[in-house]
């Protein structure tokens, strides 16, 4: 071999060693490696605020599906609480409520006017207030006081839903001083309650 | 003329692919860049097959998170209906409390009336109570006033009017009017 071939193969040596180091280096790791790796963590990065994000929110489901029992109580509370749904069953319960309580404490009814549908009253007119449809009414009664007192005071707690707005003691008659006679107008509102009672299952999904 | 006639040592992988053309200097390198060449190749699917499971677990906890907001969505929706049945529970009570609160008001105002007075109506306005009534004179009123704020269920009796009846038999009686505010 002269000279020169033996320059050309030490050259052409040497290019392949260029070249292998530039697979490697440039190819390997700037090509392959630095891109996958960014690519990589970018997806587990997503993937763990994904994770995490879900995390928070099944706590919060299962803190909501223990309220389910809450909800029970409740559904049950109001249910025994709300009385009659319909107007002509609210009328006749309140009439009988009205005659057996008079007669138990001595109270004689004069009238009974029903005057309007009542406007609501609560802070905020939102589901609540619609779930409640009220009629005012009127209601004289004559008794002693004592007997008024309870009268009023036990009426609200029986089947039909009264909401005792006033009591007006007009007239007060002391023929009888030991036991004066008070002539009393009461304001009440007759309350229909249209109740949406139940629970739905919460679906806790699955935990991985 | 000398023969020799001990064998060949047995090719190696570039002898075998090119035994003429490759000379034997170049063996080492391209051997190199053989490896480098494999080596990067098996790199790069190690990292694909690293990027398909980090591809594969955001699939799923993707997944995951949208059943759990789907859930989450349920759970806000049922937490609104409870708190609206709370609040209806609650306005329930206050209905069937009002009696008693009504007839305890009453009943708390009539305790607190001397023996020198007694009342002759009590009208319920807006968040008040205008008690008429009358008295034993002065003094009458006076107590009057003084024991209905030591009521708990009122607070700042206001005088309204006082007048002294005239003749007859009732002379010397003051009726009154009294306004308190009551704590609803």
């Amino acid at each position: 071999m002269t000279a020169a071939g033996k320059m050309d193969v030490t050259a052409w040596v040497r290019v392949i060693w260029v070249l292998t180091a530039a697979i490697f280096f440039g190819i390997g790791i700037g090509a392959v490696w630095w891109p996958s790796a960014q690519a990589i963590a970018s997806v587990r990065a997503q993937a763990k605020g994904a994770y995490d994000e879900a995390n928070q929110n099944e706590s919060e489901i299962r803190h909501a599906a223990q309220l389910r029992a809450v909800a029970e109580r409740v559904s049950r509370d109001v249910s025994r609480l709300a009385g009659q749904d319909s107007e002509s069953a609210t009328t006749a319960m309140t009439l009988r409520i009205l005659n057996a309580q008079s007669r138990k404490f001595g109270v004689e009814i004069g009238a009974i006017v029903p005057r309007s549908e009542a406007a609501p009253d609560a802070p905020n007119p939102g589901a609540v207030n619609n779930r409640l449809t009220g009629t005012e009414v009127e209601i004289d009664l004559r008794g002693c006081f004592r007997n008024v007192l309870s009268f009023v005071s036990d009426l609200p707690r029986h089947e039909v839903l009264i909401r005792i707005n006033s009591v007006d003691v007009l007239q007060v008659d002391a023929s009888r001083p030991d036991r004066p006679v008070l002539t009393v107008k009461m304001a009440a509102t007759l309350f229909r309650c249209r109740c949406i009672v139940g629970t739905e299952v919460v679906r806790v999904p699955r935990t991985l | 003329m000398r023969f020799n006639y001990l064998r060949d040592s047995v090719p190696d992988a570039f002898e075998r692919l090119y035994p003429h053309r490759i000379p034997e200097s170049f063996h080492t390198p391209l051997a190199a860049l053989a490896t480098a060449v494999i080596a990067v190749c098996c790199w790069w699917g190690i990292e694909r097959i690293l990027l398909h499971q980090a591809t594969a677990e955001l699939h799923a906890q993707t997944m995951r998170l949208n059943e759990s907001r789907a859930a989450l969505g349920e759970a806000h929706v049922r937490r609104m209906r409870l708190e609206s049945l709370v609040a209806l529970d609650e306005r329930l009570r206050a209905i069937r409390r009002s009696g008693a609160e009504l007839s305890g008001e009453l009943a708390d105002v009539a305790n607190h009336v001397p023996r020198r007075a007694w009342l002759t109506s009590i009208v319920h306005l807006d968040r008040s109570v205008e008690i008429d009534g009358q008295a034993l004179g002065l003094d009458g009123l006076g107590d009057t006033v003084a024991d209905l704020m030591t009521s708990s269920a009122a607070q700042s009796p206001k005088l309204l009017r006082a007048s002294r009846n005239e003749g007859g038999r009732t002379s010397g009686i003051i009726s009154f009017a009294v306004r308190i505010d009551v704590h609803r």
